[in-house]
Order: C-alpha cells, then sequence, then structure tokens
C-alpha cells in the first residue's frame, strides 16, 4: 500500500477520513460533485471508482436514477410479497395432505381457549375457572396462561365477523401461525436492512420464511404461542434497534408494546428481558453510552415492564423474580450514568469525576449486593426450576422428571442443527464475523444475540427456534456481502494501470480522497483481498464471477429444496391424524384418535371422568369434552404421580386410586398392533419414575426390568410388569387377535404370552379400529359387598377361594357399602 | 262448504263429527310392510255410494286416539288425489269424488307411512344377538267410518321368523283368522264388519290392538335433528347443501361393552350383526359434485362417492360414461366407529349443485324459481325434526315458498355473511316426522334484479378504493412535530 499512498502535491490531505468503513454515501457524493462521475449510482455497492473504470460486464446506461430508485423500491415489495407467500405457502403441507385440523397436544387447549374467548366473551375468558382439568382440583385458566395467542386470534376472528366474514375460529387458528411467518419474513427484512443493506435483507426474509428452525413450530394447525411469538420477538428486536439508533422515545414505545404483546403470548419472552439490557449493558461497558440509548431503554422499560404486569400470569414477577432483575438492574445504571454525565458536563475537574466514577461502582456494587440479600432471604424468588436445566442439563432429569420427559427439553442433537438450518448454520458465523469487523452498535446486538442463543439451542432441542432468526440475519448479512463482492461488475485495477492513472489525473479528487483514507486505514488492522473492501482490490476476471455465484445459487436451491423437504417429511404430520400408505400406494389415513375421542364425545355420560397420561389430557378436552385427571399443563407434580401409581401398580392397589378420583374410564394408548411407536407402554418407565418420585416405597423402576436389566414385554416381563395396569390395559385379549399364532408387538418386536390377561375391576368398553386407543370403563363396587376379584370369578364359573389379596382393596371395595358414592352419578 | 269448515273449526272438539252413511266399502285389503322405524301401509277401498250424491268420503286415517301418520297419499286410479283435512281425532280426511253414481264401485289407494310404531324388544342385547322388534297398532281392523263387506290385513315382516304375534276376536272371521307363510301374516278375511268409528247410534265393531314381535336384520337408524341449510349463489352458479344431522342407533341398546375384536372376527367371517351400523349411503342429485363429510373434530375420511351423470353431462365427455340413462351420485358414508345399539352420532354432509339444475326463470314475471330438496331420503329412516334453511343471495326479493306438504312452521328471517351488507334473504321450514317420502322439492320463488347482482362487487370495490384513496393521503401528511 506504501507506494500508492504518494501523492501529488496539491491535493487535499486534510480532509477528514470517513470514520465508518463504509465510505458509499460520502464518495457518492464526491463522485456526483465531479463531472467525471457518470452512472456510480446505478450500482448497488456503490464501490469508489475512477471515470475509467474496466467492467467485467456491460451495464445498461442513461437510465435516470430515479427510474432505477423507483424500479428497486417495486422490485423490493414484490420480492418481499413473493417470500411472504412462499412462507405462508409451505406451511400448508398439512391443510393440503391432511385437512385444517389443529395438530398435536398444546394446540388443543390453545383452540379450546379460544373457543371460550370468543363464544363466551372477554371476561369469561379471564375468569374462566375449568372444573374439567385437573379433576377434582380444577384449574384457573384466565390466570396459569399466556393471553396473547388466543386474544390475537380472537381479535382477528372478531374484524372478520365485523366485515360480514363468519370464518370458523377453528380456521383462524389453525390459518394463525402461517400468516405470522409471513409477518416475521417482513419483520426480518426490516430488522436485517437495519443491520445491512436492503438486500440483505431480502435474503434474511427469504431464509426466515421457509427455514425449517422455525417451521417446525409454525406450520399451519400448530396453534401454538410460539406461532406468534418468532413475529413478536423480531418485531420488538426491530424497533429496539430502530429506538437506539434515532433515540426516539416512539420507537421505545413500541418496542415496549411488541415487549408487552409478546409477554402475553409466550414464556419465552425472558429472553428479550435479558436480551436488550444485556445489549445495553454491553454499549456502556464500551463506552458507547448516548442519550438515545438513554431515551430509548428507559422507555422501552417503563412502558414495557407496566404492560407486562398487565398479563395476570405474570403480575408482580418482573420486580420480584431473578430472571427479571438484569433489566431492573440495568435501568437503575443507566438512571446512574445520566445523572453522571449531566453533572460532568456542569462540574469540571478530574477529581470530581474520579469521585463519580466511584459513586456509580459503589451504587452498583451495593444495589447487587441488596439484590443478593433479597433472592436468599426470599423476597425475590431465584430461578424457575425450567431455567436452571439451562445451565445444568443434568439437573430436570434428577430433580423435575416430568420436564426431563418431554422430548423437546432434551438437549439438541448436533445433526439437527444441520437438519432445521442446511447451509445457514455455516454461514451464521461468517456473518457474525462481519459483524463483529463493522462493530457498530446494532452489530454487538447480533453478536450477543448470536452467542447467547447458540448456547440455549445446544442445551435444548425446543431453543433451536431462538437461534433459527439470528442464524437466518447473520447468514443473510454473509451471503449478500459474497454476492455483492462477485456481483460487482467494476474489474480494479492493477497497480501498473493505478499508477499511470495517478500520473495522468493529479487533480482527481476521489482518487486523492481514497488514497487518503487508504493511508488513514493503514495503521488500523486491514484484511486483504475482498475482506478489505477496498475498490482496488476486488475480482478480475468474468469466470470467477461465474464461478462463486452459480456455487452460490446452487447452495440456495439446495436450501430451498433441502427446506421443503424437511417441512414435507418431517414437521407436516398433525400427529392426531396418522398417514400410511396402501399396497397399492393410495393414502391410507390412521384416525383412531379422533375416532375414539368422539366415541367418548357421543356416547359417555357428559361428566365421566377420563383418567389418562398426561399428554393426552388436552386432546380429551378439546376432542372428547369430559374430564380428565391431569393433562398437559404439567402444574401439579402430585396428581400427574398419581396417575402414574394407578396405571403402574397392580388392580389391587389401583383400584382404590381410580375410584377415589371418581375415575369412569381409563384411556391407553398402545400402538403395538399398528407399529405406533409413541404409545403408553414406551413412555411407561416416565410414568414409573415419576410415581417413584412420591412414592418412592411403592413403586420401584428396578421391579420393571428384567433381571438382565431389559425393559420385556413378552415372558421375560417381570411380575410387577405384567400385573400392572397400563400392561394389563394394553395387552387385554391382544393375543386372541392373532387366532392361535404368536402375538406380535410391533413396536417391541417381542412375543406376547398367549396366557389370557384377567380383568377384575376394569371392562373393556372401547378400542379403536386399529387398536392404537383403549378404553376401560371402572367397574363400580359389588352391590353385595363382594370383592370385583370375587366376583369375576364366581361369573367365570370358578370355585370361590380365599382371595389373598392385600388388605388395601378389602378396605375399598369391602366397605363399599359404608362408601360415599358419587355425589352427581 | 267454507260454511261448513268454519262450522268444523268453531265448533269445540269434543263432539265427534257425524258421518252421514252415504258409503259401504265393499272390499279393504290392506298391506302392511314393517321395518325398523317405518311402517308403510297400502290399503286399497272399493268403495260403492248408496245414494246418487253421497257427498265427501271420509276416509280415517287412524284409529280413536291415535296420530295423523308420518305421510299419507289417496290416490284415484293412480292419479294422486286432494283430500280435506279435518280438525278432528281421530284424524280423517274428507274427499270429494266428483260425480258418482248409485252403485258404481270405486277404488280408492291410501298409502301410508307411520312412524316410531315399532319398538325394540328386548331393549338390551348383546354385541352378538340378533335384534327384535314389537310391532304394535291399537287397530286390528282397518279404521273406516263406513260398514265393509270383505276385509283382510297382511302383515308382511322384513324376515321371516317372526317370535310372536297376538291373536284376533273371531267375531267377524268364517274360516280362519290368521295365516301365516313364512314372514307373512294374514289376518281374517272379515265379514260384514261394522263401522270402527263413528257415534254410538250404530254399531260399532270393537277395536283391539295388535302386535307382532318379528327380527329385522337391518340396523334400526333414527335421526334426532337434521338441519339442511341452502345457500344460493348466482356469482358461482351453484347452489350448495349442507346437512347437519344426529343420528342414533335406535335398536336395542347395547348391553355390556363393545368389543373390537368381535367387531373385527365377525367382519372377518362377513357377519356382522343386524343391529350394528357400519356406513350408509346417501343418494344424491345427479349433477351434484364436490362433496364434503365432516363432524365436530375434523374430516371424516372414510367416505367414497361416486358422481352420477345425466345424459347432457355424458354426452359431454363420452368417455365416462355410456349409459344415456340418469344416474344419481351415490356418497357412501362411514362413520368413524361402528354405531351401536343407543350409540349417537353427529356429522355434516355437504354437496354443490349446478344452479342451473335447480334454477329456472319465469321470463313473463321476471322471477326466479328455485327447486331444493327438502331432505335426502334414507330408507327406513324417520327425521324427528327437520329444518330447512333457504338462503337467497343479497338483494332478493318479493320471496314466495311453495311445500308439497304441510310444514310446521316457516320463518323468514335475513342472514349476514361473506361481505354482506344488507344480508341474504332466508327461510326456514321447520316439521316433524319426516321420512324418506319427504324427499321432496320446496319451491322458492323471488325477484333477483341485476342490481342486486351488482351490489356486492360495487361495495366492495368502492371500500377498497376508498381505502386506498386514504392511504394516499395520509402518505403526504407530515407528523412530525418539530417543523422541518
Amino acid at each position: 500500500m506504501a507506494p500508492k499512498a504518494k501523492s501529488p502535491p496539491g491535493t487535499p490531505l486534510k480532509t477528514t477520513p470517513l470514520s465508518t468503513p463504509l465510505p458509499r454515501k460520502a464518495s457518492a457524493d464526491i463522485l456526483s460533485k465531479s463531472s467525471l462521475a457518470v452512472d456510480d449510482e446505478t450500482l448497488p455497492s456503490g464501490n469508489t471508482t475512477l471515470k475509467v473504470r474496466k467492467l467485467a460486464y456491460p451495464l445498461p446506461t442513461h437510465i435516470s436514477p430515479t427510474t432505477i430508485n423507483n424500479t428497486e423500491s417495486l422490485l423490493r415489495f414484490i420480492i418481499l410479497a413473493l417470500i411472504c407467500g412462499a412462507a405462508i405457502g409451505s406451511r400448508l403441507f398439512a391443510v393440503i395432505r391432511f385437512e385444517s385440523v389443529i395438530h398435536e397436544f398444546d394446540p388443543w387447549f390453545n383452540y379450546r381457549a379460544s373457543k371460550v374467548l370468543v363464544n363466551e366473551g372477554f371476561y369469561e375468558f379471564w375468569n374462566w375457572f375449568d372444573p374439567t382439568a385437573w379433576y377434582p382440583l380444577g384449574r384457573t385458566v384466565g390466570t396459569t396462561l399466556y393471553p396473547g395467542l388466543m386474544v390475537t386470534a380472537g381479535l382477528i376472528w372478531h374484524f372478520l365477523r365485523l366485515i360480514n366474514m363468519p370464518v370458523d375460529i377453528r380456521n383462524v387458528c389453525v390459518m394463525l401461525a402461517p400468516g405470522f411467518a409471513g409477518l416475521t419474513a417482513w419483520t426480518t427484512y426490516l430488522f436485517t436492512t437495519e443491520m445491512s443493506t436492503p438486500s440483505a435483507g431480502l435474503l434474511a426474509a427469504a431464509f426466515i420464511g421457509i427455514a425449517p428452525g422455525y417451521i417446525s413450530r409454525s406450520v399451519a394447525g400448530s396453534y401454538d404461542n410460539e406461532a406468534i411469538a418468532i413475529f413478536l420477538l423480531m418485531g420488538a428486536f426491530y424497533s429496539w434497534i430502530k429506538a437506539m439508533k434515532t433515540g426516539s422515545a416512539l420507537w421505545g414505545m413500541v418496542t415496549a408494546l411488541f415487549y408487552g404483546w409478546m409477554v402475553a403470548a409466550w414464556g419465552g419472552y425472558v429472553f428479550i428481558t435479558n436480551m436488550i439490557p444485556l445489549h445495553a449493558f454491553v454499549l456502556i461497558l464500551m463506552g458507547r453510552f448516548n442519550n438515545r440509548l438513554y431515551t430509548a431503554y428507559s422507555s422501552w422499560y417503563v412502558i414495557g415492564t407496566i404492560s407486562s404486569m398487565q398479563v395476570p400470569f405474570v403480575e408482580f414477577l418482573p420486580i420480584r423474580t431473578s430472571e427479571h432483575m438484569a433489566a431492573l438492574g440495568v435501568f437503575g445504571l443507566l438512571q446512574l450514568i445520566a445523572f453522571v454525565e449531566i453533572v460532568r458536563r456542569l462540574v469540571p475537574g478530574k477529581q470530581f469525576q474520579l469521585l463519580l466514577r466511584a459513586f456509580v461502582v459503589l451504587v452498583f456494587v451495593i444495589s447487587f449486593a441488596a439484590l443478593v440479600v433479597l433472592t436468599f432471604s426470599g423476597w425475590i424468588a431465584p430461578f424457575a426450576g425450567r431455567f436452571y436445566s439451562l445451565w445444568d442439563t443434568g439437573y430436570a432429569k434428577v430433580h423435575m422428571p416430568i420436564i426431563a420427559s418431554v422430548s423437546e427439553h432434551q438437549p439438541t442433537a448436533w445433526p439437527s442443527f444441520f437438519f432445521d438450518l442446511e447451509m445457514l448454520i455455516f454461514f451464521f458465523p461468517a456473518g457474525v464475523f462481519w459483524c463483529f469487523k463493522e462493530l457498530r452498535d446494532e452489530q454487538i446486538f447480533i453478536i450477543i444475540y448470536a452467542t447467547l442463543s447458540a448456547y440455549f439451542a445446544g442445551v435444548m432441542v425446543r431453543l433451536m427456534l431462538v437461534i433459527t432468526p439470528v442464524v437466518c440475519v447473520a447468514a443473510a448479512i454473509a451471503f449478500s456481502k459474497l454476492l455483492e463482492a462477485y456481483i460487482d461488475p467494476v474489474i480494479p485495477e492493477s497497480e501498473e494501470e493505478l499508477e499511470e492513472a495517478t500520473a495522468h489525473q493529479p487533480m482527481s479528487k476521489a482518487k486523492a480522497k481514497k488514497i487518503a483514507a487508504a493511508q488513514q486505514n493503514k495503521s488500523e488492522f486491514n484484511f486483504t483481498g475482498i475482506l478489505g473492501g477496498k475498490g482496488e482490490k476486488g475480482v478480475f476476471g468474468l469466470d470467477t464471477r461465474f464461478a462463486v455465484v452459480s456455487v452460490l445459487s446452487l447452495f440456495l436451491f439446495l436450501f430451498v429444496y433441502h427446506c421443503t423437504w424437511v417441512t414435507s417429511s418431517a414437521y407436516s404430520s398433525p400427529s392426531v391424524v396418522l398417514a400410511s400408505r396402501n399396497p397399492d400406494g393410495s393414502q391410507n389415513i390412521i384416525d383412531d384418535f379422533r375416532e375414539a375421542y368422539y366415541w367418548i364425545r357421543q356416547n359417555t355420560e357428559k361428566d365421566s371422568v377420563v383418567m389418562s397420561w398426561w399428554d393426552y389430557g388436552y386432546q380429551i378436552a378439546g376432542m372428547a369434552d369430559r374430564p380428565t385427571l391431569v393433562d398437559n399443563n404439567t402444574w401439579n407434580n402430585t396428581h400427574i404421580a398419581t396417575v402414574g401409581k394407578a396405571m403402574s401398580s397392580n388392580e389391587d392397589a389401583a383400584y382404590p386410586i381410580l375410584r377415589k378420583h371418581d375415575v369412569d374410564y381409563v384411556l391407553v394408548i398402545f400402538g403395538g398392533l399398528l407399529g405406533y411407536s409413541g404409545d403408553d407402554i414406551n413412555k411407561f418407565l416416565w410414568m414409573v419414575r415419576i410415581a417413584q418420585g412420591e412414592w418412592p416405597d411403592e413403586v420401584q423402576e428396578h421391579n420393571y426390568f428384567t433381571q438382565r436389566g431389559e425393559y420385556a414385554v413378552d415372558e421375560r416381563a417381570t411380575p410387577t410388569m405384567k400385573n400392572s395396569l397400563m400392561y394389563k390395559m394394553s395387552y387385554y385379549r391382544f393375543h386372541e387377535l392373532f387366532g392361535g399364532h404368536p402375538a406380535q408387538d410391533r413396536v417391541r418386536g417381542q412375543q406376547i404370552p398367549s396366557t389370557g390377561i384377567q380383568l377384575d375391576t376394569l371392562d373393556e368398553a372401547f378400542t379403536s379400529e386399529n387398536w392404537i386407543v383403549r378404553i376401560y370403563k371402572v367397574k363400580k363396587e359389588d352391590p353385595i359387598g363382594r370383592e370385583l376379584k370375587a366376583v369375576s370369578s364366581f361369573e367365570g364359573g370358578k370355585k370361590l377361594k380365599k382371595s389373598a389379596s392385600s388388605s388395601n382393596a378389602a378396605l375399598a371395595s369391602g366397605a363399599g357399602g359404608g362408601r360415599k358414592s358419587r355425589p352427581n352419578m | 262448504m267454507w260454511s261448513a269448515l268454519a262450522l268444523t273449526t268453531l265448533l269445540p272438539l269434543a263432539i265427534a263429527i257425524n258421518v252421514p252413511q252415504t258409503y259401504i266399502n265393499t272390499a279393504i285389503a290392506r298391506t302392511i310392510e314393517l321395518g325398523g322405524l317405518t311402517t308403510q301401509i297400502t290399503t286399497q277401498y272399493n268403495i260403492k255410494p248408496l245414494d246418487n250424491s253421497p257427498g265427501e268420503y271420509h276416509l280415517a286415517l287412524a284409529g280413536e286416539n291415535d296420530f295423523e301418520p308420518a305421510w299419507w297419499e289417496v290416490s284415484l286410479g293412480g292419479k294422486k288425489l286432494e283430500g280435506r283435512l279435518l280438525d278432528e281425532s281421530p284424524p280423517t280426511v274428507a274427499i270429494q269424488l266428483g260425480k258418482t253414481k248409485k252403485d258404481e264401485v270405486i277404488t280408492l289407494s291410501l298409502t301410508q307411512v307411520l312412524a316410531h310404531t315399532s319398538t325394540p324388544l328386548p331393549a338390551e342385547i348383546e354385541q352378538r344377538d340378533s335384534q327384535y322388534l314389537v310391532w304394535n297398532t291399537n287397530s286390528t281392523y282397518v279404521d273406516s267410518w263406513y260398514p265393509t263387506d270383505v276385509e283382510r290385513v297382511k302383515i308382511r315382516a322384513p324376515h321371516p321368523s317372526i317370535l310372536s304375534y297376538s291373536s284376533v276376536p273371531e267375531t267377524y272371521t268364517r274360516d280362519n283368522t290368521i295365516t301365516k307363510s313364512g314372514g307373512t301374516l294374514t289376518l281374517g278375511p272379515f265379514h260384514s264388519l261394522p263401522p270402527t268409528l263413528g257415534t254410538s247410534q250404530n254399531k260399532i265393531a270393537e277395536q283391539k290392538p295388535f302386535s307382532v314381535h318379528y327380527e329385522t336384520k337391518d340396523p334400526v337408524i333414527g335421526i334426532r335433528n337434521l338441519q339442511r341449510s341452502a345457500e344460493v349463489s348466482h356469482w358461482g352458479a351453484n347452489l350448495n347443501i349442507q346437512d347437519y344431522i344426529e343420528l342414533v342407533n335406535e335398536g336395542p341398546k347395547l348391553k355390556g361393552h363393545f368389543s373390537r375384536l368381535a367387531h373385527q372376527q365377525s367382519k372377518f367371517h362377513a357377519s356382522v350383526p343386524a343391529q350394528i351400523l357400519t356406513g350408509f349411503t346417501l343418494k344424491l342429485p345427479p349433477t351434484a359434485h364436490s362433496p364434503y363429510y365432516y363432524d365436530y373434530i375434523g374430516n371424516v375420511s372414510t367416505s367414497h362417492f361416486r358422481q352420477g351423470s345425466t345424459p347432457a353431462t355424458v354426452q359431454k365427455n363420452k368417455k365416462v360414461r355410456t349409459s344415456p340413462r340418469i344416474v344419481e351420485g351415490t356418497l357412501e358414508l362411514k362413520p368413524r366407529y361402528p354405531i351401536l345399539g343407543g350409540w349417537n352420532y353427529s356429522f355434516t354432509v355437504g354437496y354443490d349443485i349446478p344452479l342451473g339444475d335447480v334454477l329456472k326463470t319465469d321470463n313473463e314475471k321476471n322471477r326466479k324459481v328455485l327447486a331444493v330438496p327438502f331432505l335426502t331420503g334414507l330408507k327406513d329412516v324417520v327425521v324427528d325434526n327437520a329444518e330447512l334453511k333457504v338462503i337467497l343471495p343479497e338483494g332478493a326479493s318479493d320471496v314466495q315458498v311453495y311445500t308439497p306438504f304441510a310444514v310446521d312452521s316457516i320463518e323468514h328471517s335475513i342472514h349476514k355473511t361473506y361481505l354482506d351488507t344488507t344480508g341474504r334473504y332466508a327461510i326456514t321450514l321447520k316439521k316433524t316426522q319426516s321420512t324418506e317420502n319427504h324427499a321432496q322439492n320446496v319451491y322458492v320463488t323471488y325477484h333477483y334484479p341485476l342490481s342486486a347482482q351488482l351490489q356486492k362487487p360495487l361495495t366492495i370495490a368502492s371500500l377498497v378504493g376508498s381505502l386506498f384513496l386514504l392511504g394516499m393521503g395520509l402518505r403526504r401528511v407530515n407528523y412530525s412535530i418539530e417543523k422541518k
């Protein structure tokens, strides 16, 4: 670089060099002033060039800048609209393949709550006490859920009704996630545009639109909190960046509103609660405190906290739990710094400043100590259990088997990063690197976000969702930098040409300017090659451009292909309906769940209590409309353990539990006939573990394993296993189906013994077509006070022998006459 | 005649009508077809006036204290006769026979459908048991206001196994009272039967109840509620028909519990017990298309549709079908689960019909004439409460309804749906106890000018246009507090 710095005399060297490494605008200004500039503005990258430029390929000339600007914005709009369309379209596999149906488990509850909201009104929903959940405890739903999702769906529904478009609430719920995915693409575009260029924004929008990591939670029918949360997350982050850059209280308030909506919608709002303060804190540490940051943060924190406290489920948490303390602390710190800044401006004197600094540090330390003391004294709640499991991945398995039993709370497997993000995961570090390189305030945000979410995504599968947006943004930045460098038609001058040009054109202001800038940069760390971003370094031939651009395009095509394939094959199953293929290739729909649930709905008493494992609680409530003992809102561990105990004990021990909880029907999921692996026998060990957590003396996990430590359901199964209610209900009369042939369990690949299973306290009430759902009716006590075992052996024509059943059962059924019968049956 | 009508309505009902004995029935032959919930009765009356101007013939539709049959029709030589239903108990029609001479024999025929005359006995059976019904009637003899010379009643059961039947008094029989051959019982013949109805001045034959206990091989299906909505779209040239149906298996209730194993075994041996309903078929109009079938929790995937065809459609695409007949569309529905005795199943079925097939324009009066089927008939099924809601396009006015049979109520209302501004004209017809025979067209005529047709596109276009204008205006306003 040194020889180039030789500047001819008379060049205005004292022009202040540009502090930011984005010389586009300034150089363009200079060029437009000089008569030499021709059509530099047409180039999106706008690299500084001279008049005599060599272009790798011809560009059209004589197009007015206005036309170009208008075309650009029109194209941007059209592209964005198409991206939104693609984002919505790629989420509709389930609707097209099956139908407009609510998926999985939690969405059924959200759907049910939405129906309460639209049918019975907002206040009924707010005060909703659901006596049918967690029978007989009930659940105060209004204060134990995040209402944002339902309220959003309800507002859309009411709006459509207002313009006389009576759309079924189910369709609103089903289409909510794809619709908001389109909006997410739009906010991601805005966010990335703030970080980099609009072209990077468009790429980021396209990435987030179809990235499987986000689609996995937002296909049509996946009516869950995450469906709108990512839009709100990106909206909040965008408006935060905007507020921080402009110092506008209006944008701060918009951030707060997005934040408030997010708090109402998803428990993951804590991520924003910590992300924004962390960003502000890092900026302070970097010495970048200014009034814009102060205004933005203060307006966000005050309005955001107040609006978050309006949600009944959150209420005073923002000032009483550790997760929210960072935001409060940074708020206080900002006030102090602002105060100090004002004082410093008014009072000169170095010692006084030192004093003030000491004061700031002292206050900070004292308030932190106060926080710790308050936490230990119990006034501020320590971190919640789920939060700990983020730091110690083994924590949940030991202390909270319920949380650990959920598959989405498991640590992420490495392949799933590639599965969910494909090539983006490789471009992601490059994008973060670019942020480091420029390191403006907003890019620090990306860096913090990337670091935090990369950690979280590694800890919990579920949090892949949080990393996806930042991966898309960072990858889009890297990608667009690459594309910009290689699509740019300008061929840099070789060194000899450059010197020649300097000699011939001593008066070129632009050139002088550039050289001056180069000189200035000399002292800093400089990248060579295209990373240096200097005009004279670049790509020479057309072949290089072509090769790189075509490889990048190939990446993009493969990405689209991969995303579509993943979405179609992995993330679009409603799991309520299963699909298989007939031998002739036609689709066969296995609809056992709805068959059984609809049977319950239509043919049992309205107040029959159904006991099942908690996974199916929401579905039973939503589709069968019957009271359940436990459901997916796993707030009461003891209640779940009770169900686990009933399922894992023998009939004598289980029957009193069933009767005490007024259970009329017991529902089990059995996949042995069809090979449906998500059935209750496979979940059984978790029931045993959770029950063991409460009753370590009565239920022991090792009793369910064979001597050799195997989990067996065939001949080798232990007596405890064979006598457990779950085993009996799953395999009751199963072997008869095979008409003398060995009964094969297709999930576990084991042979079920053909000795008949006898159920004394339960009657088989319904079994679905493929035996996936089996429903049993709990017998009432014998009217003449016999034990049910004796009754069934009497009816079976066997000799009455003195049964040696446990005294427990004798107490329960023997004293049948004296027991209080159920009041309303 | 008007005065007579006024008189009968004014008089208290306690006074039974006095039917002048101007006719005699020379012969009555009645055939009773037993089924599940319905009973089909056809009766031939050979009547002879005793007078040159005998007046109206009073035809009793049921016995004392009985209700009017769910459906009935009187015809003379294959032609349907209009009768005047008297507001009396027992239900009676007065029929004008026109000019009749003395001793001229006229043959009237009466078709009746009775609903809910059979009940399951035993009321509870196990899954594999066969089902038996008992049919009860209060009238062993044919109810009549006039004396009868010869009368014969045949009762046909759907299946030869008849467990028992009651006896017939020997008062009017000569040789045999009841003959049973296979599934058919023949009562009588009865000779010189006095009238079974009338005032006590005459001699009256005493009616005895009669019952048959028989087996049936078909599930006994009832529909508690049927709500049909028919929505007309002139722009889409479409009539959408949607039925919400609450179906019940009215056969003997299931004793104990349902065993899937036993059900699958019986399916394997192709011997599914008679009481279990596993599927049924709906006959749709020939041009019906795009059917759907769902219930409260979503689509039911187990249905098959075979589209019908008319000669016109066959001509269009000859490859599909060659027969020039009208072929009805068939929609085979399979409920989510087999419906056993006492089980319920409610669902929704819908389909579209091209509007051209059901809507005609009366150019003289400038009116549209729309034909809407009241319900889709299912054999041997009684619909307890049927409701038809016809939703006309927005702007339809001057609406008139013509029903082929009497309905319980007709309501006019406004129905607002997709992007309506003034709302659509809706007519709701309600009827209890409908049968397969009520699957007839209801005609609705209305006035529908072009302006009404253009109402919606113009409203929406102007609304969207004004929104854009508003946006353009707002975009050009500076909101900044500081002046730039």
